[in-house]
């Protein structure tokens, strides 16, 4: 999975459960649900969103990656099961780009 | 014969507007089915039917007059009670189509969210062929199947127009800019109304209907009349979560994240059996009197991303495990911001709870809701010195407090049904 390819899944699963939030608004490395307003149930179903559509699980030790959008955007990358369709070359520095 | 009634929608909730019709004449209903959506000035409720039968005839049709709480809006006929005594199925016509957003028997149920997407959509689930783990439905199939290929809208739509596909975002700034989704040229996959196409939209000269406004006047009635009438008393104590937490943790390191237990789902059932307990603070105040409420229906306040609050029930709440208790919490609050609870959810809590952790408050001191006779607060967890064998530690503790009706219980009663949820914290296993 590429970054973009992660942004997208993250921002789809979170056009759900916080309908108003305005993409380009969005500081990626600020903490999201005080950002955004989120409860603890809203970054929860964000989290299982997030879980269904690309299959990544997030064990509970590893929630706290899920603090920001640039941290989701790393975990996914590194953690998703297979590389981007037309990349072959370590997922993980994907993440680092 | 029996005459449908417009079910009771809430404290000071005496009247709704029919949104739309789930049936037809000739449909076989059962207990519990969701046959109709109503609209309070709080929220879209679903409404339940609560009798046997085959629909003979709807007596009022979807429009905008306020019918009241009693109206007859449906004739059912009771089944012919056939010669099976003992435990029956539940009836289903060959023709009855199923609701839509409800999943098939025998498959995962796919998330509230996900339900509410397929609703959005017009997306009947239990057509669709689930791509996610064991054969759960995920949002891209939802999305997938939202095709002009795609069957009809089985509901019958307000004011006999189609409901029109949009994603949840293009409903929310269509809600707000006031425009009406069917003047939206759709750009989006399956004809669907994408954000971009509803931000491409001249804005109307009509005001849009401000569902909050309306919401807040709701709130503005039940909390003046809670104020006017109810000798509110208030007790708080510190409780330590150490114990709890810890519990809580090594129980969702099993757990996959769809199935994560939230420690809001543990403070429930706390309460939930603390007021086994104590009985005089769960049940309503009606002509004078205290009722108390053989059943513990859990109100839970969940507040609306727009403005606004609506507390409905989790329904016997003392009688849920953990699982369950976080399933159908995490359902209810879900429901509850998508405006898709039911009839019975707002009509019948016994008490109600407030957390108001999750957005960085120590204290509640919450104002009750009638006729119930009393609420808990529970504030932020908050990493608190405590003395523990004598010596310093660092715990997380959290400030629950209880407002309660003078008239029904005292301070003493009070006091008691606190330090009863303290204690049941104390031992998470048995909770």
């Amino acid at each position: 999975m590429t970054p973009e390819q992660a942004r997208r899944v993250i921002f789809e699963v979170l056009a759900d459960i916080a309908p108003e939030v305005d993409e380009s608004t969005v500081d990626d490395h600020h903490d999201l649900t005080e950002q955004l307003d989120l409860d603890s149930m809203d970054y929860l179903n964000w989290m299982v969103g997030i879980n269904e559509e690309t299959g990544v699980d997030i064990p509970q030790r590893d929630v706290s990656e899920f603090l920001t959008i640039a941290g989701a955007v790393a975990y996914l990358v590194t953690h998703s099961p297979e590389p981007a369709g037309a990349t072959t070359g370590s997922p993980g520095g994907l993440a680092a780009g | 014969m029996i005459d449908f009634l417009l079910p009771s929608l809430g404290a000071d909730m005496d009247r709704a507007k029919l949104n739309l019709w789930l049936v037809e004449p000739g449909d076989t209903v059962h207990k519990g089915q969701i046959i109709a959506e109503v609209e309070t000035e709080k929220a879209v409720l679903e409404v339940e039917c609560w009798d046997e039968g085959v629909i003979e005839e709807l007596l009022v049709q979807p429009g905008p007059e306020w019918l009241s709480v009693g109206t007859p809006i449906a004739r059912i006929r009771a089944l012919e009670s056939a010669d099976t005594p003992g435990p029956v199925e539940t009836p289903r016509s060959p023709g009855q189509k199923p609701l839509p957003a409800r999943p098939p028997a025998g498959r995962p149920e796919p998330a509230p969210p996900i339900r509410h997407l397929a609703h959005e959509l017009d997306v009947d689930l239990s057509s669709l062929q689930g791509t996610g783990e064991g054969g759960t439905i995920t949002r891209s199939d939802v999305r997938a199947a939202a095709a002009p290929t795609g069957k009809p809208a089985t509901a019958i739509p307000i004011s006999g127009e189609q409901r029109v596909k949009a994603s949840p975002r293009a409903r929310f700034l269509a809600d707000r800019l006031g425009l009406d989704l069917s003047d939206v040229a759709a750009t989006g996959s399956g004809g669907m109304v994408s954000a971009a196409d509803v931000e491409a939209q001249p804005v109307p000269a009509r005001e849009p209907e401000d569902k909050v406004a309306a919401m807040r006047r709701a709130i503005a009635r039940s909390m003046a009349h809670s104020k006017r009438e109810i000798p509110h008393y208030y007790l708080a104590t510190h409780i330590d979560l150490d114990e709890a937490l810890r519990w809580l943790e090594i129980q969702n390191a099993e757990r996959s994240v769809a199935e994560r237990i939230l420690p809001a789902a543990l403070l429930l059932k706390a309460t939930a059996l603390g007021l086994r307990e104590i009985p005089d603070l769960n049940g309503h105040w009606i002509d004078d009197s205290f009722r108390p409420s053989s059943s513990i229906h859990l109100g839970v306040a969940v507040s609306i991303r727009e403005g606004g609050l609506v507390a409905p029930a989790i329904h016997d709440a003392d009688q849920l495990d953990l699982g369950e208790m976080m399933a159908r919490l995490r359902d209810l609050v879900n429901r509850a911001r998508s405006w898709r609870l039911r009839s019975s959810e707002m009509s019948d809590p016994t008490m109600t709870v407030t957390n108001l952790g999750d957005r960085g408050v120590e204290t509640a001191f919450p104002v009750i809701i009638p006729p119930q006779v009393a609420m808990v607060g529970l504030g932020k967890v908050v990493d608190t010195v405590v003395a523990v064998d004598g010596s310093p530690a660092v715990h997380p503790v959290i400030h629950a407090t209880l407002s309660a009706d003078h008239r029904v219980t005292d301070g003493h009663r009070g006091g008691l049904f606190l330090a009863t949820i303290d204690r049941l914290l104390q031992e998470p296993q048995s909770l």
